[in-house]
């Protein structure tokens, strides 16, 4: 079938066989988009007294489209997360009212990424925010005040500071504010110092700030970066107290929000004039790192990776990520800038731990 | 670490040199140390965000390959 024939079929099994509600729009449309038919029971959330969930057929069900290369001609895809209902009669009815062009695929239960949820214990990489913001940074890792001998958090200015302009003592939660992270119940830390970023072509050394630990309730795990996988394994342990100048062709580790634990190669060290978008304006950085990636197409890091350690292979620090672009580099799928760890300490006035 | 021709102090200096003369003339995103294409000895290592704008670089510098990447814009992650 064609692409517009399979969207229109998408809508009628989301009408028909999953027996969702149209949103008020469709009655104008003579082919209505499929995301406009809606799951009742997801519209319900704001109930004073929310039903009791039904365990319905259509839960764990998604539909798509699937083409073979290179050709146009295109098939329904029924994506069930729930192996006990590959055979289920919902899934039936689609195939038939696909008239067989329909490929049923089980895709396991969707998990968010272990970065973004609550973590307990308190793992490095993971999202974190202050929380009046919208977005969310990564979590660096533990630091010790030099002034006041506190242990906190390091990440980004930009992350915990929203680029000079959070005030100091603002909550800060995990998981971040854009995965959900609720203030009050998430709130970690709080905001104790950034090193102010200046703009007007000044030469930035850092995008760096130290938040303190409140008291929660949650256990820390200091000293471990984690892989990737849906269940976190350790992927090697930090080195707190052996930081190390990076080096161009250096193998560098770093576990982020975004895209988790990742490989790269230290492409330029003592760069110079780099020019940063921070949002609300441009911003240069001097003797800054930069890094590619060393698994294209995977790059080393994206937006939300902000704050991340980066280490050696090791577990030694080498620096703080703090920038990126979307090409350039190895693969060509971007590069990735990072503040030397020795210069945030310094400027900071903290101690890795 | 692979030994390189020049050493990271020798590579610094002629860093300055070049930045002196093409650094922050609005085409150059950033200009740093990394490696030759044979990986055996330092390099410039220039960003610049669009291709035409490297075209008035040169290939070698005071004995220094220039290694350009075009990277686009650089934002803060």
């Amino acid at each position: 079938m064609k692409v517009d024939s399979a969207l229109e079929l998408q809508a009628r099994i989301f009408s028909q066989i999953f027996e969702f509600v149209e949103a008020p729009v469709v009655a104008g449309l003579e082919y209505p988009s499929p995301g406009l038919f809606l799951d009742p029971a997801l519209l319900e959330t704001k109930a004073a007294r929310p039903r009791k969930p039904r365990h319905r057929a259509v839960e764990d069900i998604a539909l798509g489209i699937t083409t073979d290369e290179g050709r146009d001609d295109a098939r329904l895809a029924i994506l069930v997360q729930d192996r006990r209902k590959v055979n289920c009669s919902v899934v039936e009815q689609a195939v038939e009212a696909a008239r067989g062009e329909a490929e049923v695929l089980y895709i396991g239960r969707q998990k968010p990424l272990w970065t973004l949820v609550r973590n307990d214990p308190l793992r490095l990489g993971c999202s974190i925010s202050p929380t009046i913001v919208r977005y969310a940074g990564t979590f660096g890792c533990f630091c010790r005040d030099n002034e006041s001998g506190s242990v906190g958090i390091l990440s980004n200015n930009h992350v915990l500071a929203d680029v000079n302009s959070t005030p100091v003592s603002t909550r800060i939660m995990q998981p971040g504010a854009r995965d959900g992270g609720k203030p009050g119940a998430d709130d970690i830390a709080e905001l104790t110092r950034f090193v102010p970023i200046q703009f007007g072509g000044f030469p930035n050394p850092v995008d760096a700030a130290f938040a303190t630990l409140i008291g929660h309730d949650r256990a820390e795990d200091r000293a471990t970066l984690f892989d990737s996988a849906d269940e976190p394994q350790p992927a090697v342990t930090l080195q707190p107290a052996s930081p190390v100048d990076a080096m161009p062709g250096m193998t560098v580790l770093k576990t982020g929000r975004t895209t988790r634990h990742t490989r790269g190669l230290v492409r330029a060290v003592n760069v110079n004039n780099f020019l940063v978008d921070v949002g609300v304006g441009v911003a240069r950085f001097d003797n800054q790192i930069v890094i590619e990636t060393a698994a294209p197409p995977k790059p080393f890091g994206r937006p939300g990776d902000s704050g991340s350690l980066i280490v050696d292979e090791e577990g030694r620090p080498v620096a703080l990520l703090f920038a990126g672009s979307a090409s350039g580099g190895a693969g060509n799928v971007g590069i990735t800038g990072a503040n030397p760890i020795s210069s945030v300490t310094a400027q900071l006035g903290v101690t890795l731990v | 670490m692979v030994a390189t021709k020049h050493s990271m102090e020798q590579a610094i200096e002629i860093q300055k040199a070049f930045e002196r003369r093409f650094a922050g003339k609005g085409e150059v995103v950033s200009v740093g140390i990394g490696l030759n294409g044979a990986k055996d000895d330092l390099a410039i290592n220039v960003c610049v965000s669009r291709p035409n704008e490297a075209e008035n670089l040169p290939k070698t510098f005071d004995g220094l390959d220039v290694v350009v990447d075009v990277v686009g814009a650089i934002r803060a992650y």
